[in-house]
């Protein structure tokens, strides 16, 4: 009868002891790594160091780890992209007031770290890897930037997917574009400070008709689009390189490039035939000879007209199927 | 019956309305029955391979009085006599009998018709007449729900032998069904089943107002279309063209749909939804011209017509097969040529056209509203029609270029089937020279709006000068 | 109508009452513009003639729906309409969320025609007005180009926009919308606006006012015109051009129209709180204060206070600024909203704004599609807009502020080709009228169409001094050789543009996307009209109440022609909302039933292309309610799960798990067996679907059109579930019936048929 006493009476005793190792040894560990956090916000880790906090129990944190190549030796020019937007996830959970102790940034570098990299059999950099509380990395464990990008806003969402942190990701405001305006606007203001005595160049109707003509074909041509979309300069296939999109839902930039000339080649057709017939103002001629470069030039203006729209519509012929007209050219 | 209508004042109208009604309901003659009258042989047949349930009985009169008979009386039960929507009797010759309504003391709940003899028939002489009876809703769906797939099951209960004032010698009664699935029927002897028929029959000397269920219980997949309500618009024109619109609302009055419709299953087969229509024909007269078929969603443009030689066949399709107890709407239009319609002496008009036209094979409806527009300043018009119907109070009808409006003929009438395809006619005075005022009308407007461009044109409306002293 | 042509240019003022030549061209103009009103008209017509006289597309069938309400209740009992039956259960105030000027257009017409005794169905007034409003549109481009440049000019941009495709896209028959009428409006507005600046007169600006007043009750577009004037007015000042009649005709203007434009509930304060209209106001301080320092330096016109008057200008627009950004930032004002913001930082719609990013109508623009909407124009109007500046003047200001801010807005955004359109016209008729008003200088009239007759008369000004020009006519300009060329390309130029407007118009604009039409390889036609198969079923076969979910695309046509109840419509205020049913339709059925029974949906309606190829269907979309649902429920739905490992889009046996068992995919598939070989095929993603012969225990299939285009299924109440289910084998009785035979062989012949796809107009993106 005792002895059972005494047996169980020992048992929980050993029990509550292990229990309680566990428990300190898990504070402990808390205890450094929020140590280290107070230090950096991304705690490098080394093979032991990741053995330690990241691979072995017990744990009741879950640990986001980046496995990346910074040395500039390795060539990696993501990785410091994805470095920039991790640290700054890190920083703005670090400095926010949802930040708990259930949730720690580390990172691995291959140079101090390869063989974990083999441990994991990572062959390539840079990964983000989630290593939950309990139990073993999923495969969605594992962030793919091809789907979700590589902006901080990105990895905080699958950070919030993965551990249920909600992380608001804070970007320190970005003053280049202020500065870049503020220094134009200097320059410009400190231009027409010097040429103030003669401010008439403002004036000079040509140099804005220009300008706005320039605008017009960047427009028209899709300049917006390329700007959105960042389509490719051409397209490469291996019986030799594609200018020209073949489906009138996309362009190349090239393509696009192509189109503004042509556009303009059009329009400048046009103002030399006015031009050449007195334009606008109807200016007379004064001798023979001006009369017949007047004639040539009216001329060369019609073909420019005639040639390079045909042309466009060409283009847009071969872009759009079933399209039924064209002019000079099929 | 036609009675004068002066088309002033609405009072007036009504009044004369009323007596129009009293007129085509007389109500007021009570008659007996007369012992003297037996009924030798009666053959009955009672069709319900429709969704109607059409009896037709020959009915051998004999005379064993002392007097000539001039009439005599035919009884309905009043079990059926809310779903009789047609009775006609016709004699040896095929020639179409007087009947009107009357009561008999005693017999409250029977509804009884006086049928007035061509020629007396003399004592102790039999004469042969024909009793056309048509009823609606007499066939129940039982189950009163099918599913998709299932087979419609109808139950007829009516009356085994003839129902009649009169002693009845002999008498025979078939049953046509069309089809052999029969779940159940009254058997009483001698009864025979011959395929798609039952014969009762003959039964000997059945004493007056006898009664006797018989209940049948078959497969009926016929469409079982009830139009519910259908607005007839009839527009006259005398410039050569009648117009005519119907409104119409059908519903499928079989077993309800139970459970999913599957489209799988109704694609696959051609047993799939027997009971669901998908399809009928509409029959419209050989001279309609660009007919339309659409809903208030716009064309419908399942359908297809076919021209015969004497009727404009159309293959309706609604927008969705039909199953029980679904609904559709449409409006169907087409034109008339009016000197088929349309007759004149001066400046006397006379039109003659169908109270109702055909919808359906073997159709009934419930409620029919049919309205003529005759075109603007006609007057003094009568109305004739063929039988008892609810004339509504006149109105006016306001169209393109009109100024008074044009005189509206409105009447109605419920329980209506195929039997009541019959013209109506309708006489008014039209003076030829109101031909001329619309085109005068739109010379007229059109002269002033040019004159008054003209003048705005030519003169000078500004108050100071100096706008076109800027000009040139 | 000649009559109401007639009377317009006549009020132009260059025009000698009694001069003869005036007569003649007013005649011309009269004819040319009539023309170009029956082309334009007549070019618009394509889809009444191909199919009927039916409104089309989505948001016509809200305009439609609500103008026949009007037309039914009158006006005040519009305004205060509640519409129970869309947003349930939350309901919309529709008085106070339409621009009313559509409705109260074609409800006049309506009014006016029936106190003629017309009776012509509202319905056709509202399919005809688009068409009827481009000759309108052309009569204001006419008076605009006119003010601009020349009466020649004018004519030739009326002909122009009357038939481009960029207008015409939004003005076919039966396309009843906004766009429709407030092009008009805008192009009336500007012209205007030309008048009271030159003439600074208070009754043109009144009139401005007032013509804004019917642009802001019309469309959402107005805020263009209040930030486009204001910008003329600005840059007037930089360039020093303030004079008395600006200054009147704007402040005149700016009054006039801010009380008028809040006027409209749905506007209402927004005017004087929201950033998009700040800049009206700003300049309008602006130019007070401009309007004060010039009168202070009139009243001691020395040089010293010059520089005065530029510093005290620069600090006014400066406080101005200041100002505005202050109240932004107390809150006072509204800053901007995600839609026009959207324009100026082009990625941000993509992120925060998924409804808007997944309309394909709000993704920028690619030169072909500018191409496709201007053609020729696209490459003629830099000329117009290169002569506008070279001899500038107070109104060639704002037509090139006009063209510079509307190429960049459709640049962005494809919806706003239509913008754009106008002025493009405008100035390509100008560059096309002075190249031919030059080549045609002297020759007679037998060779040169109208335009000679302008030139010699609206050029009456310049008259004299062309005299003396006649004298060495010969040596002079492109000689006798070229000209013949010249006229002669441009002629074949102008044909083309017309031959091209008429195709595009035909081919990609005049779908009504509720009737399709599919053509076999033998080139015949086969009409599908399933969505009002489907919508007529729901009017005529479920209860007076019955509530169908749907995605939003459909919400209005089911309103309209189904008149049944929706939850969610074109009309997307409640992102939340819509995100829910999103996520119903991403979810499992259990899930979803959940939902459905708490937002307690009869029915659900579904579009399944799957059967013919229709391109535009659920399936296609389903991504984007996917995206939308997430953004609300980021816990229960992840865009990842409705991929492949390898991150592609698919329904077939590789499809993700989540994909193959989400509602959607499941009223989709559900007994989808036909379709041709092999049996079950999806011919829009050429796919055979994953996940097959499941059953559905939450729905039960209710009604499928006859190509399995629209497929309706009614949610079970809650003691539906678990009954025992007899399959549908053991309930068949074997009979022959003669109704199906017939029809059904008709129905295989066209089962069989080869797969036909159908482009679905207005698809979204995927």
């Amino acid at each position: 009868m005792k002895l059972i006493l005494l047996l169980l009476l020992c048992i929980t005793l050993t029990y509550t002891n292990t229990n309680a190792q566990s428990r300190a040894k898990l504070d402990d560990k808390i205890q450094h790594l929020t140590d280290f956090t107070a230090k950096t916000s991304i705690i490098p880790l080394n093979v032991n160091r990741f053995k330690e906090y990241v691979k072995s129990p017990p744990r009741d944190y879950s640990f986001i780890v980046m496995f990346t190549a910074m040395a500039p030796s390795r060539r990696c020019a993501i990785c410091q992209h994805v470095f920039d937007e991790y640290l700054l996830v890190a920083n703005s959970f670090r400095y926010s007031q949802s930040y708990t102790n259930k949730l720690f940034f580390g990172m691995v570098d291959f140079d101090d770290g390869s063989d974990i990299f083999q441990m994991l059999r990572l062959n390539t950099a840079p990964v983000i890897m989630h290593f939950p509380a309990k139990g073993k990395p999923k495969p969605a464990d594992s962030m793919d930037f091809e789907r979700a990008g590589i902006h901080a806003e990105a990895i905080a969402k699958w950070i919030n997917d993965r551990t249920d942190v909600q992380i608001k990701v804070f970007r320190p405001p970005n003053y280049s574009g202020a500065v870049a305006f503020t220094l134009l606007a200097v320059l410009v203001a400190s231009f027409f400070y010097m040429r103030r005595n003669n401010l008439e160049f403002l004036y000079n109707k040509q140099m804005w008709a220009v300008a706005a003509l320039f605008f017009c074909f960047a427009m028209v041509s899709g300049q917006m689009w390329n700007q959105i979309r960042g389509p490719p300069f051409y397209h490469r296939t291996k019986n030799g390189p594609v200018y020209i999109n073949s489906g009138s839902h996309g362009q190349f930039v090239l393509e696009s490039y192509i189109v503004a000339a042509l556009n303009a080649a059009v329009v400048v057709g046009m103002i030399l035939m006015i031009e050449a017939s007195g334009g606008v103002k109807g200016t007379e001629v004064k001798t023979a000879q001006e009369g017949k470069k007047r004639r040539f030039q009216s001329a060369v203006g019609l073909l420019l007209v005639c040639v390079f729209f045909s042309l466009l519509l060409s283009v847009f012929r071969s872009k759009t199927q079933g399209y039924p007209y064209s002019f000079l050219f099929k | 019956m036609s009675i004068e209508l002066p088309a002033k004042s609405k009072m007036r109208i009504f009044v004369v309305f009323l007596l129009f009604i009293s007129a085509i309901c007389g109500s007021t003659n009570v008659d007996t029955i007369s012992g003297e009258v037996k009924i030798k042989n009666v053959d009955r047949i009672i069709d319900c391979s429709s969704q109607l349930v059409k009896t037709t009985s020959k009915i051998t009169l004999e005379n064993t009085g002392k007097a000539p008979l001039k009439n005599f009386l035919l009884a309905v039960e009043s079990s059926v006599k809310d779903n009789l929507s047609f009775l006609g009797v016709k004699d040896s010759n095929n020639k179409d009998l007087r009947l009107s309504e009357t009561v008999v003391k005693g017999y409250g709940d029977v509804r009884f018709y006086r049928v007035d003899l061509k020629d007396p028939l003399n004592v102790g002489s039999t004469a042969v007449v024909v009793a056309e009876a048509v009823l609606t809703k007499a066939l129940q769906p039982y189950p009163t729900a099918i599913t998709q797939q299932e087979d419609q099951l109808v139950k007829f209960i009516g009356n085994l032998y003839f129902f009649s004032p009169y002693h009845v010698t002999s008498q025979k009664t078939n049953v046509i069904l069309n089809t052999k699935t029969i779940e159940s029927f009254t058997k009483v002897k001698p009864f025979s089943q011959l395929d798609g028929t039952l014969v009762y029959g003959a039964y000997a000397n059945i004493g007056p107002f006898t009664e006797k269920e018989l209940s049948v219980h078959f497969k009926n997949n016929s469409p079982f279309l009830t139009v519910s309500r259908i607005e007839r618009l009839i527009e006259v024109s005398h410039w050569g063209n009648i117009a005519i619109e119907e409104k119409i609302e059908i519903e499928h009055t079989g077993a309800k749909l139970k459970g999913p419709f599957s489209r799988y299953d109704y694609q696959q087969d051609h047993h799939s939804g027997p009971a669901s229509v998908r399809s009928y024909k509409t029959f419209l007269p050989a001279s309609a011209a660009d007919v339309y078929y659409r809903d208030t969603n716009g064309n419908i443009s399942t359908s297809n017509m076919k021209v015969k030689k004497d009727s404009v066949e159309l293959d309706l399709r609604p927008r969705y097969p039909l199953f029980g107890g679904w609904k559709t709407h449409y409006t169907l239009g087409y034109n008339v040529p009016s000197y088929e319609y349309l007759y004149h002496s001066g400046n006397e008009y006379l039109l003659k056209m169908r109270v109702i036209d055909h919808v359906v094979d073997d159709m009934q409806v419930d409620e029919l509203v049919t309205k003529v527009i005759l075109p603007e300043g006609a007057h003094s018009i009568k109305a004739n029609f063929p039988y008892p119907l609810t004339r509504l109070p006149d109105t006016l009808h306001y169209t393109y270029l009109d100024t008074q409006g044009r005189p509206v003929i409105t009447f109605t009438k419920r329980n209506v089937v195929e039997n009541h395809i019959q013209d109506f006619q309708l006489r008014y005075t039209f003076p030829t020279i109101f031909m001329l005022r619309e085109p005068l009308l739109v010379v007229a407007s059109l002269y002033t709006l040019f004159l008054c461009v003209i003048i705005y044109v030519r003169l000078d409306f500004s108050i100071h000068k100096e706008a076109h002293v800027k000009a040139n | 109508m000649p009559a109401t042509i007639a009377a317009k240019p006549v009020n132009g003022p260059d025009q000698g009452i009694f001069h003869n030549t005036a007569g003649f061209s007013t005649l011309i103009t009269v004819t040319v513009l009539t023309l170009a009103w029956l082309a334009g008209f007549a070019s618009r017509l394509f889809a009444v003639i191909r199919f009927e006289s039916i409104i089309h597309e989505f948001d016509p069938w809200f305009n439609y729906r609500s103008t026949a309400y009007m037309v039914e209740h009158g006006f005040y009992n519009f305004l205060n309409w509640f519409d129970e039956r869309a947003w349930y259960p939350l309901g919309r105030i529709v008085g106070g969320t339409v621009y009313p000027g559509l409705m109260l257009t074609s409800g006049t017409i309506h009014w006016f025609l029936h106190a003629l005794n017309i009776p012509i169905h509202i319905r056709d007034i509202c399919v005809f007005l688009a068409p009827v409003f481009s000759g309108l549109t052309a009569i204001a481009t006419y008076l605009l180009t006119s003010e601009l440049w020349s009466r020649g000019a004018g004519l030739f941009a009326a002909c122009f926009i009357a038939i481009v495709p960029g207008y015409s896209s939004r003005s076919v028959a039966g396309s009843y919308d906004n766009e429709g009428i407030a092009i008009f409006a805008l192009q009336f507005t500007y012209y205007l606006w030309l008048k009271s600046v030159k003439s600074g007169s208070v009754f043109w600006s009144v009139c401005t006012a007032l013509s804004y007043f019917y642009m802001v009750s019309a469309w959402g577009g107005y805020v263009f015109i209040i930030n486009l004037i204001p910008l003329h007015v600005f840059v007037l000042l930089i360039m020093g051009r303030f004079s008395q009649r600006l200054f009147v005709s704007y402040t005149v203007f700016y009054i006039i129209g801010l009380v008028f434009s809040m006027q409209i509930p749905f506007v209402g304060f927004q005017p004087i709180r929201t950033s998009e209209h700040m800049a009206a106001s700003g300049v309008f301080a602006l130019l007070m204060a401009v309007g004060a320092l010039k009168y202070l330096h009139s009243l001691n016109p020395k040089g010293e206070w010059k520089q005065l008057l530029i510093l005290g200008t620069i600090v006014a627009a400066g406080a101005v600024f200041l100002a505005v950004v202050a109240l932004t930032y107390m809150g006072i004002i509204a800053p901007w909203s995600g839609r026009f913001y959207s324009l100026w930082d082009t990625g941000y719609a993509k992120i925060h704004i998924p409804i808007i990013a997944s309309v394909s109508e709000h993704q920028p623009t690619t030169w072909s599609s500018f191409f496709f909407d201007l053609h020729v124009l696209v490459c003629t109007f830099p000329v117009g807009l290169w002569y506008c500046i070279k001899n500038i003047n107070d109104e060639r200001v704002f037509v090139a502020l006009y063209a510079l801010s509307a190429v960049y807005f459709a640049g962005v955004m494809v919806r706003l080709m239509l913008t754009l359109t106008p002025v493009v016209c405008v100035l390509a008729g100008i560059a096309f009228s002075i190249i031919l008003e030059l080549v045609l200088k002297e020759e007679d009239t037998t060779q040169a169409p109208i335009e000679t007759e302008e030139v010699k008369n609206d050029k009456s000004g310049k008259a004299k001094k062309r005299v003396q020009e006649t004298v060495q006519a010969q040596d002079q300009g492109p000689g006798l050789y070229a000209r013949p060329g010249t006229v002669i390309a441009f002629m074949i130029l102008l044909m083309l543009f017309s031959v091209h407007c008429t195709w595009a118009t035909s081919n990609a604009y005049s779908s009504p996307s509720i009737v399709l039409a599919s053509y076999g390889n033998d080139g015949s036609r086969r009409i599908l009209d399933d969505f009002r198969e489907a919508y007529g079923w729901l009017s005529q076969n479920t209860a007076e109440d019955a509530r169908i979910m749907s995605w939003w695309d459909y919400g209005y046509q089911i309103a309209g022609m189904g008149n049944r109840t929706t939850l969610v419509d074109n009309n997307t205020w409640n992102n939340s909302h819509i995100a829910l049913v999103g996520k119903a339709m991403a979810s499992n059925e259990t899930a979803a039933y959940e939902i459905m029974s708490m937002l307690d949906v009869d029915y659900v309606l579904v579009i399944f292309g799957g059967a013919i190829g229709y391109s535009g269907d659920d399936i296609n979309k389903f991504i984007w309610m996917v995206r939308i649902a997430e953004g609300e429920h980021p816990k229960d739905i992840h865009e990842a799960d409705y991929f492949t490992e390898r991150g592609e889009y698919r329904i077939d046996a590789e499809g993700s798990k989540t994909m193959l068992n989400c509602l959607m995919y499941k009223l989709s598939y559900y007994r989808y067996d036909s379709g041709g070989s092999p049996p079950g095929y999806d011919r829009t993603r050429n796919a055979l679907p994953g996940n097959r012969g499941f059953k559905l225990t939450y729905l039960e299939e209710s009604y499928t059109t006859e190509h399995w285009l629209v497929r309706i299924y009614r949610v079970k109440k809650r003691d539906e579930f678990n009954r025992p289910r007899v399959p549908l084998a053991k309930r068949t009785i074997p009979t022959s019936n003669s109704i199906s035979k017939k029809t059904s062989k008709r129905r295989k012949g066209l089962l069989k048929n080869k797969p036909t796809v159908v482009k679905g107009k207005k698809m979204r993106l995927e």
